[in-house]
């Protein structure tokens, strides 16, 4: 078996003057896949992906990052990451001269794809980075990670800010990237812009990993079904229902009977796991895979 | 040695043009200031004489501002998690702030005496035209005031890791507390230590002649040389001595306590 990418045991975090985030967290990501990290606001996704590359360091636990501890920040470690945050600052030069300078610390940095990447995401090349929107600023953070070869890609809330076409290209692009083998995690609330992307899906709730699965196990589990009301949904035991008119869609463990299938619903997937998680582990046959923090 | 290359490449590029404009905006300052001096008639005038301290408040600013990206949650994340070593991160910023720093003020100072020394032979002065260069020791002071700026800036560079908000004035206001601290304890210390020899019926004239030397009612202070000379080695004695030991002992200090904090600092 493959080296995980990242691992995480019995990891314990709490930021300085503030009240336990993590108790016992595990986590493993294997190599070459997709992970959805999703959970509500403050649930912890971005300290799990700055615990995952180092940027933080855990209490107690350990958390490696290519099989060396993350929190060392070994070159080589971070020469295989690239880390979008949501929130970030850029510096005073254009767009071309921070290519040049990020990229002058990655030997795998794809120049010629870089600027494929931006032509594709429609930036301007020579315009002052500091200038230009948030939206445009997302961009050229995505293709630059994008286009750096890197092992390890994670991705923050990256569609927040981009715009409907840009949505499109970056969906083609993390395809691309998956179909070349790297890992890439995306901490998003926006399921609906990753949902044909990811193969592996985290869900964080109150600093808890409340279920993890591969979309494939998933997929065998459980299945989505069309109801004429809410009461309907319920009375057939869905086990998350949204309204979608002039239906309700509603997410069930019971996967006989002749109904054609649809798609894995993240949102119905993500509300069924934070009412009823261990129904859902035990449908999907996963253990559970965090401890309550 | 490619990375810490382009490390230094790196922080060249994002400080540049602060360092440039500010040197040089600086530089133009103090000349025009001579120049005000002018207005009954050309005066040659030695603009190296402020060099010293120039250096030092400019080298505070530009040194407070090195780990700027530390303040700031957006910029942190991605000094901390640029793919090279603490050293190489760390040591870029500190060439930059020191040989880059003082090669660009010492350059802009020459420029500045330069272009004072032509307005001058333009406006029919013709005094001693070696004036304008420091009578042509510019070197000497740039290398005299870059001896006195690197302890300094090794304060102020630790000070910059450590303090998130207002580096400069927390840096300055922990130093005064340090210094006074010190005194204070220093002054206490002396005091019981050397109290048979400096108060009482019998100062100055018992224990202190046994010792072989004589300690006067004002040299209860660890500070005063006449305590030193008796406990220090001979070397540390001589000004030159002593300034250079110091100096190199808050260098390593400062700057190593700094690659440690850097280390250290979480995102």
């Amino acid at each position: 078996m493959q080296q995980p990418i990242v691992r995480m045991e019995q990891v314990r975090f709490a930021y300085r003057r503030k009240p336990l985030l993590f108790r016992s967290v595990d986590l493993e990501i294997p190599p070459g896949s997709v992970v959805g990290l999703l959970g509500r606001n403050g649930a912890g996704k971005t300290t799990l992906l700055k615990l995952a590359t180092g940027a933080l360091f855990s209490m107690e636990g350990s958390i490696e990052l290519f099989g060396r501890p993350a929190a060392g920040r070994g070159t080589s470690g971070l020469g295989r990451t690239v880390f979008v945050p949501e929130q970030f600052e850029v510096p005073a030069v254009t767009v071309r001269q921070y290519l040049d300078l990020q990229g002058g610390y990655y030997p795998s940095f794809d120049r010629d794809l870089a600027e494929s990447c931006l032509d594709r995401l429609v930036v301007d090349r020579d315009a002052p980075f500091a200038e230009l929107s948030f939206g445009q600023q997302k961009k050229v953070l995505l293709a630059f990670a994008l286009s750096r070869a890197a092992d390890l890609i994670i991705l923050d809330e990256p569609t927040n800010g981009l715009d409907i076409p840009a949505k499109q290209v970056f969906r083609s692009l993390v395809a691309e990237r998956a179909a070349e083998g790297r890992t890439v995690v995306i901490s998003t609330h926006q399921v609906r812009d990753v949902e044909n992307l990811i193969d592996r899906i985290v869900i964080l709730e109150a600093g808890e990993i409340l279920f993890q699965a591969t979309l494939e196990a998933i997929s065998g589990a459980v299945r989505v079904r069309r109801f004429e009301s809410l009461e309907a949904a319920a009375e057939a035991g869905a086990l998350a229902a949204h309204p979608d008119p002039p239906e309700v869609r509603g997410l069930l463990t019971d996967t006989s009977g002749d109904v054609a299938p649809e798609m894995i619903d993240l949102e119905l997937l993500f509300a069924a796991a934070l009412e009823y998680p261990e129904q859902l582990r035990r449908a999907c046959g996963v253990a559970p895979c965090g401890d309550a923090g | 040695m490619k990375r810490f290359q382009h490390a230094f490449r790196h922080e060249l590029v994002l400080h540049w043009r602060t360092m440039s404009v500010t040197t040089l905006a600086v530089a133009g300052a103090v000349m025009l200031l001579q120049m005000v001096r002018w207005w009954r008639g050309p005066l040659a005038f030695n603009l190296w004489n402020g060099f010293g301290l120039v250096t030092m408040v400019i080298g505070i600013i530009i040194t407070t501002g090195m780990f700027g990206e530390l303040r700031s949650p957006g910029s942190r994340l991605e000094l901390l998690l640029r793919p090279a070593s603490v050293l190489e991160k760390v040591g870029a910023k500190l060439l930059v702030s020191t040989v880059l720093f003082m090669t660009l003020i010492t350059g802009a100072f020459l420029l500045a005496s330069l272009v004072s020394l032509l307005l001058y032979l333009l406006l029919g002065g013709r005094a001693d035209l070696l004036l304008f260069f420091d009578n042509g020791q510019w070197l000497v002071t740039a290398g005299a005031a870059f001896f006195d700026y690197l302890p300094v800036q090794a304060v102020f560079f630790f000070g910059s890791v450590y303090f998130r908000k207002n580096p400069a004035g927390r840096t300055l206001l922990a130093m005064v507390g340090w210094v006074a601290s010190y005194l204070v304890l220093s002054l206490a210390m002396t005091r019981l230590i050397f109290a048979p020899y400096v108060t009482g019926r019998y100062a100055g004239l018992g224990a202190p002649r046994a010792l072989g030397f004589q300690l006067d009612r004002n040299s209860g202070f660890i500070a005063g040389s006449r305590i030193w000379a008796h406990v220090a080695p001979g070397f540390l004695l001589s000004g030159r001595g002593l300034g250079i030991t110091v100096r190199v002992l808050v260098l390593l200090t400062f700057w190593g306590l700094s690659f440690l904090r850097f280390r250290e600092t979480e995102g």
